[in-house]
């Protein structure tokens, strides 16, 4: 049983991820979820301290600068940050640190919603939302300037 | 004597439903006996395959029940009895279940060619070439029409200006659609190698023929590229054998699902009537038939061959088994090609199918993919990789993952395996929940066919050479290999009893009212895709079917026999 989560929790956990991810868009019903996920793993010690060391951070400037310095650069917190975009990327998290990657997805909305497919220019697997040949052409969905 | 069938059909893939369609619409009384189960509804399925941690070829169809009683080696890692790697291994597998494994098949539907028909007569004789590699008793002429009703009932897309006439095997019709487009990446590769040469041979991309909708055909929609098609069509667009188990029971034949068929047995005059079977309740019942036709495809056909003790008075029931042997290589395009989109492949090479070097090595199709490195952990090893060890995060990390998943290609080859004697299927001593064998398995790609992999190789290195690919990764043994999914071999087909188990019909030599329909029957392999090419034969089995169903008019027909209801649980 999942203890119900702060709302601050929740927003620290977007505010956090949007920074991550480098998607301002998140919807935060999906990002409720896989707050949920990650606090009934056992990386929940690890996220927690992330937050906590994020929340520290928010009243000082140049916000994305001290997340990449004091908590990407930190060993310790760099795997389970690597599970909080894998999440956001694919719905995806990896259950070990074995050369084979192992993943536990959630939901089938989660995992359609994975946002690494869109800015590789791509779909989920599964749900093209396209028509017939669309293959053939550059992607409609192409992130601009990175031609 | 009144049977309760004339015709029972055991196994409803695409060559039992196929034959099954077409005896009912001759208005014979047909049951199609599946030791599997009916799919739950695809978008059920989309969902298993969308939450599953493997994402498996069996990962949308699992079900524990039939998982149980009608194991597969799709659903049990170990229900091949065969050497534990690093021991050659045979690597293809299979579902059992209604519709069969064109659940998870890609869709690829080219021909064998005119010569593949004919290996022993053109490439015999040099001490290279394998003693088991023969001529087949029919010609490609002799199933040229078929093919062609083939592509009719599957729905087939093709382009008739690059497929008709290839290696001297024409087309009398053309296909039903038009070709399933190449893919951005597709273009771009036969840019840059279309009309060079490799040893002499020239590179020429076409697209390949799929029985993947192209066009509103059949009732089913065009294909909207979601890109796993392996191991599940989301929208239908792609053919599977459950389009021909829904015409079978329209036309009017039976369908007993969840029932294992187990014995056969011989009359006095040879001949076969009475089908054991055991249903997942345990209970064992019979059923009776004027004819059978196995279609059980290339392992549990042989299976249930042996463990009846029929059709083998040439010994070669199980013997021959066959695939293709399969291997990727990967690079990094100079340029972005956008994988992850569209089919897993949509074009290939037919250039290095055939020649006079089929004297001594196997020959091999090309393909290539939309996939990107996904074989290699694409694109969750990349973001592992740049968030984990280069930091990167935000737009960076988006740049970083961008630039490196969409010059990501991955070419890959099917060759040709030789028959082989000792290359086999046989009864095990384990058995499954229904105390039926497992196969016992026994497979060592030959020589010849390890020679046509090395070319192979090697050819697909030259293509990444001539498109200017960095990160080149050929793999690092020479002799690894997958499976191709194409089981193959095992009754073959000859004109000899002492050397085969069927005849040019698919009709047992031992039995004259047993037929074994799927590639089972194929006594060589060529390199392409053999879903097409069973379904061909299989369709020609149900002509001769027909006529010897009418040349000895269904006894209870003519009684007015009442049809069984349905096997008791």
């Amino acid at each position: 049983m999942i203890s119900p989560k702060p709302a601050a929790m929740l927003e620290q956990f977007l505010a956090l991820s949007r920074i991550l991810t480098g998607v301002d868009a998140l919807d935060p019903a999906l990002g409720s979820q896989y707050l949920d996920r990650l606090l009934s793993s056992p990386l929940e010690p690890s996220v927690r301290l992330i937050l906590k060391r994020f929340h520290a951070l928010k009243s000082e400037a140049g916000l994305a600068g001290q997340v990449q310095k004091k908590i990407v650069g930190d060993d310790e917190l760099r795997p389970t940050v690597c599970q909080m975009v894998l999440l956001w990327y694919t719905s995806a998290l990896r259950d070990n640190q074995s050369p084979a990657i192992a993943l536990r997805y959630g939901t089938q909305e989660e995992y359609f919603s994975g946002l690494a497919w869109r800015i590789m220019g791509a779909h989920p697997p599964g749900l093209s939302g396209g028509y017939f040949g669309h293959w053939r052409y550059r992607p409609d969905n192409e992130p601009p300037g990175k031609t | 004597m009144a049977r309760d069938f004339d015709v029972v059909v055991i196994g409803a893939g695409v060559a039992g439903a196929m034959t099954a369609y077409r005896l009912a619409q001759d208005g014979a009384r047909v049951l199609m006996l599946e030791a599997g189960s009916r799919n739950p509804a695809r978008a059920q399925m989309v969902g298993a395959y969308a939450t599953a941690a493997a994402k498996t070829l069996h990962s949308p169809y699992g079900n524990p029940e039939t998982d149980s009683m009608a194991p597969s080696p799709d659903s049990s890692a170990s229900y091949y009895d065969q050497p534990p790697a690093p021991h050659t291994q045979y690597k293809s597998t299979y579902e059992r279940r209604t519709g069969g494994s064109t659940w998870h098949w890609l869709g690829h539907t080219p021909r064998m060619l005119r010569s593949d028909f004919k290996m022993k007569t053109l490439y015999g004789g040099s001490r290279d070439f394998p003693p088991g590699m023969v001529d087949w008793p029919i010609t490609y002429d002799d199933l040229e029409p078929w093919y062609c009703e083939a592509e009719h009932e599957m729905g087939v897309a093709g382009s008739d200006a690059e497929w008709d006439g290839l290696s001297g095997s024409p087309r009398s019709k053309p296909f039903p659609m038009s070709m399933i487009w190449p893919s951005y990446s597709d273009d771009w590769i036969a840019q840059r190698i279309n009309g060079k040469k490799f040893q002499g041979t020239e590179y020429l991309v076409r697209s390949t023929p799929s029985a993947r909708n192209s066009q509103l055909y059949d009732g089913r929609p065009p294909c909207a590229g979601n890109s796993i098609c392996v191991p599940l069509c989301p929208i239908g667009a792609k053919y599977d054998g459950a389009v021909h188990v829904a015409k079978a029971t329209a036309a009017g034949a039976a369908l007993w699902e969840q029932c294992v068929v187990n014995k056969l047995d011989q009359d006095a005059d040879g001949s076969v009537h009475t089908i054991h079977f055991v249903t997942y309740g345990g209970v064992q019942q019979t059923v009776t038939a004027n004819l059978v036709v196995i279609a059980a495809h290339a392992i549990e056909t042989p299976k249930l061959l042996l463990m009846s003790g029929i059709a083998n008075s040439s010994g070669a029931v199980g013997r021959y088994l066959m695939d293709h042997l399969s291997k990727s290589v990967f690079g990094l395009a100079p340029d972005k090609l956008f994988p992850f989109r569209g089919p897993p492949s949509t074009s290939g090479l037919e250039s290095f199918r055939d020649g006079d070097f089929r004297k001594r090595r196997a020959g091999f199709r090309v393909s290539l993919n939309n996939d990107g490195w996904s074989r290699k952990g694409a694109p969750y090893a990349e973001i592992i990789d740049l968030v984990g060890n280069q930091k990167k995060i935000g737009a960076e990390l988006q740049a970083a993952l961008f630039e490196r998943v969409t010059r990501q290609v991955r070419l890959s080859c099917s060759v040709e395996v030789a028959p082989d004697f000792n290359n086999q299927v046989q009864l095990s001593g384990t058995t499954d929940a229904l105390n039926i064998p497992h196969p016992k398995i026994t497979f060592m790609p030959p020589d010849y066919s390890y020679r046509g992999l090395s070319q192979a190789t090697k050819t697909m290195a030259d293509m990444l050479r001539l498109l200017g690919a960095t990160g080149v990764d050929l793999g690092s043994d020479d002799k690894a290999y997958d499976g191709a999914g194409h089981i193959m071999g095992t009754c073959r087909m000859g004109d000899n009893p002492k050397t085969s188990v069927v005849d040019a019909q698919c009709r047992t030599h031992d039995h004259r009212n047993v037929f074994i329909v799927g590639s089972a029957v194929f006594p060589t392999v060529g390199s392409p895709n053999p879903t097409l090419t069973l379904a061909a034969l299989a369709l020609r089995a149900a002509k001769d079917i027909a006529r010897q169903l009418g040349a000895k008019p269904s006894s209870a027909k003519s009684s007015g026999g009442a049809k069984p209801k349905g096997p008791r649980r």
